[in-house]
């Protein structure tokens, strides 16, 4: 853990988060990181690497210059971007948030579904985009940049907060901003040293298998309508031999399991391996064991032991919860926040059967853990789940 | 008659999946049933060497499978028992020269024939477990009371739920229940928690078994061996009886007890 004055590093295992002070001016933000960076040169090889600029809005020759002094100090390339829908339309309709967008020349393609898989903010490090575009899809825009891909990519997720203070808060505009990145020169980490066996299973690519991986229907239209609500649920059945070819099965689906931001229900313990992805949110009616991912676009709520990775509100919603009967994860994943829980000393109580109701929400950028009560506004305390 | 495919597998290696085979078919063959063990770890065979048969191997299961031999050639009469029956792997080839569907016919034929094939899977989660659970009509996990064989074990339950093998069976093995009463280690209930599934029994951790193996005679023929008594335990329900699940206690006896408490526990295994 480090920390400057403008630029707050929080690191462990694989994820780093930059915070870059949004009150300074850039120039020394600019300095500072460029110091921090030159100060712990070699020490970054691989992993998930967050920039959170704040309510800071960034031109794109500030941008450059970030992605420059990375380039420089670290020897990563930009590979790539990613912005979340609602952001990129406002982005695009506000002409002072036209600045942000970190690329002049948009295309538009009908198909990024594919895309989608290798989302913002997820540890996919098998990203092997090399062109340059822009693609966007019912407002889902992916900006690409030019890009050396080698086996282990590297993420930077860059968040733009709020461009505008005084809109309306549904009017937040906020542009999560992914690159991924290549080490040139393979160094030893440090931080390294404590890997993650969550990171496992997205690692090792093809091969690997994951038989439960959610896979939910085309959907219908999404509305606004409470009406409507109730239709849209999903439900998702255990999974079976029978409707699927067994070469599915075998292979990893690491897409999204759809473009609908519906609610997921999966109805079967998520056991080691598999990976749920879905834009909304997920409720789990059992268990989720370790070496289990559940990546959410809204909450999680665990009708049972939550043991694995859970990141909600993946598509940057600092709001998003986690919610489970019993929470045993020794890592949770709020935005682009990550906590580790606590190193609890002595050996780890054994509860049995009991349940202990737990919510994990964000506050002042920390992963907090406490009780779940009924009402939002009583989530004073807490333990917090640093990252 | 039609008999019963059985796949024992574990994802992690090492944690007895070769031993629990050797071990439930020699129980089955002792209770009476036509059995065949079939070997699928090709490349790494260990089946024959701790059934004490090796050196009877003249064809095995590759060559089965490519028609330059016989079934019947293949199979390899126990020592001991007349209905036990071993096909073991190939050494010199590997997991990929054989399919699930050949190996499922194979096992159909077996079926006619036999009331018992358990197939002994290799470790991992590729080709050679495909091929293993291919044929199977159930499935029993081992696992050991680790937490890296408990992570293994789970994926493994996961995969073969969508391969429509669902309702795995457990068996915990090496317990030692002196850790366990100590609470230096998981006992049934946290991995069953974990787990949820049916668990079959529970192995004590056994220098016997040790022994045994390195004979070449299933452990299941020693009648004092706490780990010979839990295989024949876990035999009777997979053949249908209701044997209640025992904990594993430390052994009696107050000297025992005292060393036990003490931390010096030479023999803190009972049968289960």
């Amino acid at each position: 853990m480090a920390k400057t004055e403008t630029i707050q590093v929080l690191g462990r295992g694989t994820n780093v988060d930059f915070t870059i002070d949004d009150a300074v001016p850039f120039e020394l933000a600019e300095r500072s990181l460029r110091e921090y960076l030159m100060a712990c040169r070699g020490l970054y090889s691989r992993g998930t690497v967050s920039i959170n600029v704040g309510r800071r809005i960034l031109a794109p020759d500030q941008m450059s210059t970030i992605r420059g002094i990375l380039n420089q100090e670290t020897g990563l390339t930009v590979s790539r971007y990613w912005c979340s829908p609602d952001v990129l339309r406002k982005a695009l309709d506000g002409p002072e948030c036209r600045r942000a967008l970190p690329s002049p020349n948009l295309e538009f393609a009908a198909d990024v579904s594919a895309e989608s898989g290798n989302s913002a903010g997820f540890v996919s490090p098998k990203v092997e985009q090399q062109e340059e575009a822009v693609e966007l899809e019912d407002g889902v825009g992916s900006v690409r940049g030019q890009g050396t891909e080698k086996g282990h990519g590297q993420q930077l997720s860059m968040l733009f907060p709020e461009l505008d203070e005084a809109r309306d808060a549904a009017l937040t505009v906020q542009i999560p901003i992914v690159m991924t990145e290549t080490v040139s020169e393979p160094s030893t980490d440090v931080e390294n040293g404590k890997g993650h066996v969550e990171e496992a299973p997205a690692v090792s690519g093809e091969e690997n298998v994951s038989p439960g991986t959610v896979t939910s229907g085309p959907g219908s239209a999404t509305t606004e309508e409470e009406t409507k609500e109730q239709d849209a649920w999903q439900v998702v059945e255990p999974p079976q031999t029978s409707s699927v070819p067994e070469n599915e099965i075998w292979s990893l689906t690491d897409a999204w399991s759809t473009p609908d931001d519906h609610t997921l229900l999966i109805k079967h313990t998520c056991r080691s391996g598999e990976v749920v992805k879905h834009h909304g949110d997920v409720v789990v009616y059992g268990d989720v064991n370790p070496g289990a991912e559940i990546v959410a676009g809204g909450d999680i709520m665990v009708l049972g032991a939550l043991r694995g990775m859970a990141h909600a509100g993946a598509e940057g919603n600092p709001k998003a919860t986690i919610f489970a009967l019993k929470l045993e994860s020794h890592r949770l994943q709020i935005g682009s926040h990550v906590g580790e829980a606590p190193r609890t000393a002595g050996k780890p109580k054994r509860n049995g059967r009991s349940v202990n109701p737990q919510i994990a929400f964000l506050r002042r950028r920390t992963i907090y853990v406490a009780p779940f009560t009924q009402r939002r506004e009583e989530y004073g305390g807490g333990t917090p789940y640093e990252g | 008659m039609k008999g019963k495919t059985i796949v024992i597998t574990s994802g992690k290696g090492g944690v007895g999946k070769t031993t629990t085979t050797a071990n439930i078919g020699t129980g089955l063959a002792l209770r009476g049933h036509r059995v065949v063990v079939l070997d699928t770890d090709i490349g790494l065979r260990n089946l024959d060497v701790v059934m004490g048969l090796e050196n009877r191997i003249v064809y095995d299961l590759v060559d089965v499978i490519e028609g330059r031999c016989k079934l019947s050639q293949a199979m390899i009469r126990d020592k001991h028992l007349p209905e036990l029956y071993l096909i073991p792997a190939a050494q010199t080839r590997d997991k990929n020269c054989i399919n699930s569907e050949q190996l499922t016919d194979l096992c159909r034929n077996l079926e006619l024939e036999f009331d018992y094939i358990i197939i002994d899977c290799p470790a991992g989660i590729e080709q050679g477990f495909r091929n293993a659970i291919g044929p199977a009509q159930e499935a029993i996990i081992v696992t050991t009371p680790e937490v890296s064989a408990l992570r293994d074990a789970d994926r493994v339950i996961g995969l073969l739920e969508a391969s429509e093998l669902h309702r795995p069976k457990l068996i915990i093995n090496r317990i030692r229940p002196g850790m366990v009463k100590r609470g230096d280690m998981l006992d049934k209930d946290d991995i069953v928690d974990l787990l949820a599934v049916e668990i079959l029994g529970m192995v004590p951790a056994d220098d016997r078994l040790i022994t045994a193996t390195n004979q070449g005679v299933p452990v299941i023929h020693d009648k004092k061996a706490p780990s010979g008594l839990a295989f024949s335990r876990i035999t009777a329900r997979i053949d249908g009886d209701d044997v209640p699940l025992m904990d594993l206690e430390p052994k009696g006896g107050l000297m025992d007890r005292v060393r036990y408490l003490m931390g010096i526990n030479r023999s803190e295994y009972t049968h289960a």
